[in-house]
C-alpha cells in the first residue's frame, strides 16, 4: 500500500502520482462519459425549446445514467488494470468498493 | 435567463470545486435554496449530481496529468464508503445539531491550520500514515452520510496534512474520490423518484464546463492560492455547519 508519489523538485510542476497501467483510457472513458452526458443534457435542453417534452426526459435520464456509470466504471476498470498487471489489493480494494456502493445504494432505497 | 443564471451557477461550482477537489454540493446547495427559492428536497439530489459532473469532467484532466493518485484513491474510497454505509445506519442515533455544531468547529479548525503550507516531501517518498488516511476516510464518509455533506473539506486536509501527500494530488485525488460516492447517493434518490432532472439539466452543463476550465487552471497556480481557495471553502462549510446546528432542533 506505499506506492511512491514521484517528486523531484519542490515546485509544483513536479507534484505527480505514479504512472497506473491503462492511464490514457482510464482518462478517454472519464472524458466520454463527461461528453456523452454534456451532449445528451444539451439536446434535452433544445428538445424542450421545440415543445418535445417527452423526447427531452429521455434525454435528460440517458444523460444522468452516463454520468452516473462514469465513476463507476472508473473505478471497475482502474482495478481491473492494476490487478491484471499483479497488484491485486488494489483490484480487491476495487471489488470491495463497488460491493459497499451496492450496499450503500441499498440501504439509501430502504430509506425511502 | 433563469437557465443562465443556473448554468453560470453550475460552472462557477464546477470550476472552484475542481480546483481544491471538494465536489462543490456544499456551495450550490445553499446558492439553489437561497438564490433560486428550490426547496432542500430538490436542491440536495440535483447538486448531488452537479457534483458528479465536476469530478467526471475534471478527473479525466487529472488521470492524464498524472495529478489523481488512482492507487491511494482506490484504498481510501474503501473507508469513504464503508463510512457512508455505517453513517447511514446509525443516522437515527446521532443528534444532526450536535454533529452539525462539532463538524463547524472541526472545519474551522482546519481551515485555520491551513494557514501554514504542508510538511514538504521528500523526491520520491511514499504516501504516510495509511492506516490515519483509512481512518480519516472513514469518518469523512460517515459525516457526508450523516449531515449531506462531501468529505472533501476532510479528505483534501487529511491527505495533504496526515497523509503528506502534495496538496495538489490531495485535491486531485479527492476530486476523483468524491465522484463515486456521489453518484452511489444520487443513485439512490433517484431510484425513489427525488431527482429533478429539468432542474439539474442547465446546472450540470455549467458544472462540466466549469470544472473542465477549472481542472486546467488548477495546473496552473501556486499551491498558495489552493491553500487560501481551500480554507476559504472550509469556513464556508464551517459556518454553514453552525447555522444548521442553531436550527436544528
Amino acid at each position: 500500500m506505499t506506492e511512491p508519489i514521484a517528486l523531484d523538485a519542490a515546485g509544483f510542476a513536479s507534484e505527480r502520482a505514479r504512472e497506473v497501467p491503462g492511464t490514457a483510457w482510464l482518462a478517454r472513458l472519464l472524458r466520454a462519459g463527461a461528453v456523452a452526458s454534456g451532449a445528451l443534457f444539451l439536446s434535452s435542453v433544445a428538445l424542450d425549446a421545440n415543445a418535445r417534452p417527452a423526447e427531452a426526459d429521455l434525454a435528460r435520464k440517458l444523460a444522468a445514467s452516463a454520468l452516473l456509470a462514469t465513476p463507476v466504471a472508473r473505478l471497475v476498470v482502474a482495478g481491473a488494470f492494476l490487478g491484471a498487471k499483479g497488484e491485486r489489493r488494489y483490484a480487491a480494494c476495487a471489488v470491495a468498493v463497488v460491493g459497499l456502493l451496492a450496499l450503500a445504494l441499498a440501504l439509501g432505497l430502504r430509506e425511502g | 435567463m433563469v437557465e443562465a443564471l443556473l448554468v453560470a451557477s453550475g460552472g462557477l461550482v464546477g470550476f472552484a470545486g475542481s480546483m481544491v477537489g471538494i465536489g462543490g454540493g456544499v456551495l450550490l446547495v445553499p446558492i439553489l435554496v437561497l438564490g433560486f427559492g428550490v426547496p432542500m428536497a430538490d436542491a440536495v439530489p440535483v447538486s448531488l449530481l452537479c457534483v458528479v459532473a465536476g469530478s467526471t469532467a475534471a478527473a479525466g484532466s487529472y488521470v492524464e496529468a498524472r495529478l489523481a493518485d488512482l492507487r491511494l484513491a482506490l484504498v481510501l474510497e474503501v473507508g469513504t464508503v464503508g463510512g457512508a454505509v455505517a453513517g447511514s445506519l446509525i443516522s437515527s442515533r446521532i443528534s444532526p445539531a450536535i454533529l452539525a455544531t462539532a463538524f463547524g468547529v472541526f472545519t474551522l479548525g482546519v481551515a485555520g491550520s491551513l494557514a501554514r503550507p504542508p510538511a514538504a516531501m521528500a523526491p520520491g517518498a511514499a504516501p504516510a500514515r495509511y492506516g490515519l488516511g483509512l481512518a480519516g476516510s472513514f469518518l469523512a464518509g460517515s459525516v457526508s452520510a450523516l449531515l449531506g455533506v462531501g468529505g472533501g473539506p476532510i479528505k483534501v486536509p487529511l491527505m495533504a496534512y496526515g497523509m503528506r501527500v502534495p496538496l495538489r494530488v490531495a485535491a486531485a485525488t479527492s476530486n476523483l474520490m468524491v465522484g463515486v460516492t456521489a453518484a452511489a447517493s444520487v443513485a439512490a434518490y433517484a431510484a425513489r423518484g427525488q431527482l429533478k432532472l429539468a432542474l439539474a439539466a442547465p446546472l450540470v452543463l455549467g458544472a462540466l464546463g466549469g470544472a473542465t476550465v477549472g481542472s486546467r487552471v488548477m495546473q496552473r497556480v501556486p499551491n498558495q492560492v489552493l491553500r487560501w481557495m481551500l480554507a476559504t471553502v472550509l469556513v464556508i462549510v464551517s459556518v454553514q455547519m453552525f447555522v444548521r446546528g442553531a436550527g436544528t432542533p
